[in-house]
């Protein structure tokens, strides 16, 4: 895991100057409160490093592994958690595991991923379906600022209104208003669950029997919908108990699974050959027009996850698209999605298309949110360049 | 502070002559919320929509003048009270439901739409909106948001912000903006789960796109009925130990089942000591399993009966002592202080016990009614303000409780908001750089202390004099709510 950062990768086509790695909180914090000059680059797991814009400037990696390691405290009869930010989901999901309980945060390549960098940027999973966006899950945080300051907010009970909810504002920004140092997190129980397959006719057909499990109360903890040669499949995972009700409002053959289809839903666009990742966050009933824009591109793979209101598209490193279709599509895209406050990313982009798109849309209340980067980061040390709008 | 005859003209001319008041015995009802925190504005209007919100935000931020947005005013934190005088905004005119998408389930409404009027609206859809305050038939959308609402049934689901997908807000700088989305995860900073729960400090929200879900297949209710609160609390571990995530899980303690069983005759036995209400929902074959485990779990604790109920007329009935409860203890006192403090789950029963000695000392009797599942306590201090000394009193042991609840590792507030009540105690939790730092947020949104001051932080000078005089003591009768 540790050659991924040691292989320096290129950021947007930029290499970094130095990478970093403080062996300590207190390391960590001079590293931070040093201003050298250098836009800093917090990394975890290293699977989002293709996310957004170019870091402006000089840059150099930080790797926060070591300096945010330590003891995972995890209190079952309350159904919390509060882990050190560097923990991978893997090592919190085997800790939680030993008391029958888990985290339903699944971005790609989750197991290698930190837990401060899974909320940091914000990427769920298949398991958005049934529990909403990382944010949902974070109870309370403390965090490094850019000016090497500890503050924290929430708190580590399940039910809290104390003060300014932070939590969501550093979920989701990659690292721009902060360093994620830890984190006290809700967990669920485990729950008996069955991974279940079918054969959808079409995207449209796959969305009307996702809307039937869910109007029918079904609950799937996930739901979604593949296309990686020809044809539509699905993939729906189900309480044990609530099998027998899908079968009975399901129009196509539910054929039970292991856990393969679930995988490939989950990294999808995030293999080691996929130059090209773009995800629209939609209304459930564009889904369709979002996917037929991505399908006229000829992508290698899509998915799509009607109840999360979100559907992937990812070309291999040769398949990708010319720059000017790409940018037209994207551009039609965003255009639609804005009156619903949805929008394209474009998580993986090759060089040759990097000019013509944006990764990341214009959102709503744009010079607000560049208010808040002013109020948290002045002087733009971390991560600049990277999130929306160039924040 | 009052009022400049140049402002009111010009609120006048914003809003129209009738939906300004600056009589003094028109603005009297507008001086206090659930709490009797109370400060008399110097005049409240009535804006129709998000234009004419910001004509008042601006005129009020040109002339230096307080502004404090106000919903139905049965906030338990003193978030609506006009702490500094000034102008109350109040958003009664916006109260119509815009839109219901079905497909979508997302329903958009102006903020001054009752919670009960959006879930009937959503029921005619085969949807519900999850966040239910026990003010639900009175308290709006639009508070709901400011204040981070809960309520019993928010142990599975969540509270508001779980529940918001974006909203139309006129900032505290004047501006008309949309945060989040209309359903869509947005890109960017999340300044929706920002401005949600920020107590209406920030900005007053003029539309609201609201999740909608699909109205469960089955509900079942359970009513346990134990001996003693200590019995109760254990069986809240062992129904969450069980794996199990109730809608709801809510207890009620003996000198509140006395109260509730003399007013509204639930069919309480007087040996109960406490009574759990569990409620569980999803496809009926599951709901049904879970219900026998969550039996099980009553009956290993020393439940000496278990009511279950499957249909909504059954249910209503065992939720009735629940839904009344604070009203029915105005038979014992006239007067209540109402706390919302937090603990872990794993020290309810510590925490329950800490309670009662607390209130033991300061000799008043305290009746406990809260949302178990999730460790969110609301004693009751009861008490009688006409007698002398005993509001300071109250709130001595009010503080103490705080104190308990934050020293087991919990919070001061689970749902009502920090507010004007609760700023003074906020360094109990955060430090000084904490504090700090979550003040920078208001300057995102341009409130340079005169959008709704003193509320959520601690302000050193010209909030005190209010702040000390009462806390969220309230009258208990009916239209009292936890």
């Amino acid at each position: 895991m540790a050659g991924a950062v040691a292989a320096a990768p290129l950021l947007a086509g930029r290499a970094p100057e130095a990478t970093v790695a403080p062996a300590s909180l207190g390391e960590l914090r001079a590293v931070v409160a040093e201003r050298d000059g250098r836009t800093l680059v917090p990394v975890g797991g290293g699977t989002q490093l293709a996310l957004g814009g170019a870091p402006r400037g000089r840059f150099a990696l930080l790797d926060v592994r070591a300096a945010l390691d330590g003891e995972i405290e995890h209190e079952p009869a309350d159904l919390t958690v509060i882990a050190p930010a560097g923990v991978t989901l893997a090592a919190l999901d085997a800790r939680l595991a030993q008391a029958g309980q888990r985290l339903p945060i699944d971005p790609p390549r989750a197991p290698e991923a930190t837990i401060g960098g899974a909320l940091a940027t914000g990427t769920g999973g298949p398991l958005r379906t049934r529990h909403g966006p990382p944010r949902d899950f974070a109870l309370g945080m403390t965090v490094l600022r850019a000016d090497g300051e500890l503050v924290k907010a929430g708190g580590r009970v399940v039910k809290n209104v104390t003060g300014y909810d932070l939590m969501r504002l550093w979920c989701g920004s990659l690292g721009t208003l902060g360093i994620i140092a830890s984190v006290a997190l809700r967990a669920l129980p485990r729950l008996e669950t069955v991974d279940l397959r079918f054969r959808a006719d079409s995207l449209v057909e796959g969305r009307a029997l996702a809307e039937r499990f869910a109007r029918a109360d079904l609950r799937p903890e996930l739901f979604d919908l593949i296309r990686d040669g020809d044809g539509w499949r699905g993939i729906v995972r189900l309480a044990a108990g609530a099998v027998a009700g899908a079968r009975a409002v399901a129009s196509a053959d539910l054929e039970a699974c292991d856990e393969r289809e679930y995988l490939a839903a989950r990294d999808l666009g995030f293999g080691p050959d996929d130059a090209l990742t773009l995800r629209a966050s939609c209304p459930m009933g564009m889904i369709a027009e979002v996917a037929g824009a991505f399908a006229a591109l000829a992508p290698t793979r899509m998915l799509a996850r009607p109840l999360a209101r979100e559907a992937r598209a990812s070309w291999e490193a040769g398949a990708a698209p010319e720059a000017g279709a790409l940018a037209e599509t994207v551009r039609a895209l965003r255009a639609a999605l804005a009156e619903s406050g949805g929008d394209v990313v474009a998580e993986r982009l090759p060089d040759g298309c990097r000019n013509a798109v944006e990764p990341w849309g214009r959102p709503r209340a744009f010079r607000r949110m560049a208010a808040v980067k002013a109020a948290f980061d002045p002087d733009g040390r971390l991560n600049a360049g990277r999130f929306v709008g160039g924040l | 502070m009052s009022a400049p005859d140049a402002l009111l003209r010009e609120l006048r001319r914003a809003v129209g002559d009738a939906h300004v008041l600056d009589r003094p015995e028109d603005l009297l009802v507008y001086e206090l919320d659930g709490t009797i925190d109370r400060s008399l504005p110097d005049a409240v209007v009535f804006p129709d929509g998000a234009e004419q919100t910001r004509a008042v935000a601006r005129a009020c931020r040109a002339h230096g003048v307080p502004l404090t947005p106000r919903g139905a005013g049965t906030g338990l934190s003193g978030g609506a009270v006009a702490a500094r005088g000034g102008v109350v905004l109040a958003t009664a005119r916006m109260r119509r439901i815009l839109s219901i998408d079905p497909v979508e389930r997302v329903a958009v409404v102006e903020p001054g739409v009752a919670n009960i009027e959006l879930s009937e609206a959503a029921a005619a859809h085969g949807l519900f909106y999850a966040p239910d305050p026990s003010s639900q038939k009175a308290c709006t959308i639009g508070g709901n948001v400011a204040e981070n609402a809960g309520g019993p049934h928010c142990l599975a689901l969540g509270v508001t912000t779980n529940h918001v997908l974006g909203m139309e807000v006129v900032t505290a700088d004047g501006e008309i903006e949309w945060l989040g989305s209309l359903g869509p995860e947005a890109s960017g900073y999340d300044l929706r789960g920002l401005f949600t729960g920020s107590e209406g400090t920030l900005g007053v929200a003029t539309k609201i796109a609201a999740r909608l879900l699909p109205a469960p297949d089955a509900v079942v209710t359970l009513l346990a009925i134990f001996a003693d609160v200590e019995a109760a609390s254990e069986t809240v571990s062992a129904v969450i130990g069980a794996g199990l995530v109730p809608a709801a899980l809510e207890m009620i303690d003996r000198v509140t089942l006395q109260a509730a069983e003399a007013g509204l005759r639930c069919g309480y036995p007087p040996e109960a000591g406490a009574v759990l209400l569990i409620e569980l929902d999803g496809i009926a074959a599951v709901v049904d399993e879970q219900a026998r485990r969550a039996e099980d779990a009553c009956r290993a604790h020393g439940a000496s009966e278990i009511r279950r109920a499957s249909d909504p007329v059954e249910r209503e009935r065992l939720w009735k002592g629940r839904k009344g409860a604070i009203g029915a203890l105005g038979r014992i006192a006239p007067n209540y202080y109402l706390l919302d403090g937090v603990v872990p789950r794993s020290r309810l029963v510590e925490t329950m016990r800490a309670v009662g000695d607390i209130a033991a000392r300061h000799e008043f009797p305290v009746a406990n009614v809260f949302h178990a599942g999730d460790g969110n306590l609301h004693p009751c201090l009861l008490f009688d303000e006409r007698e002398a000394g005993a509001t300071a009193r109250v709130l001595e042991a009010g503080a103490e409780i705080m104190r308990v609840c934050v020293d087991a590792g919990g919070a001061l507030t689970g749902e009502h908001g920090v507010g004007f009540e609760k700023q003074r105690f906020m360094p109990w939790l955060y430090g000084e750089a904490d504090l700090e730092n979550m003040g920078r947020v208001r300057g995102v949104f341009g409130n340079e202390g005169g959008f709704n001051p003193c509320k959520v932080l601690p302000e050193g000078t010209g909030c005190g004099e209010t702040a000390g005089h009462a806390g969220a003591v309230a009258a208990a009768g009916p239209g009292a709510w936890v």
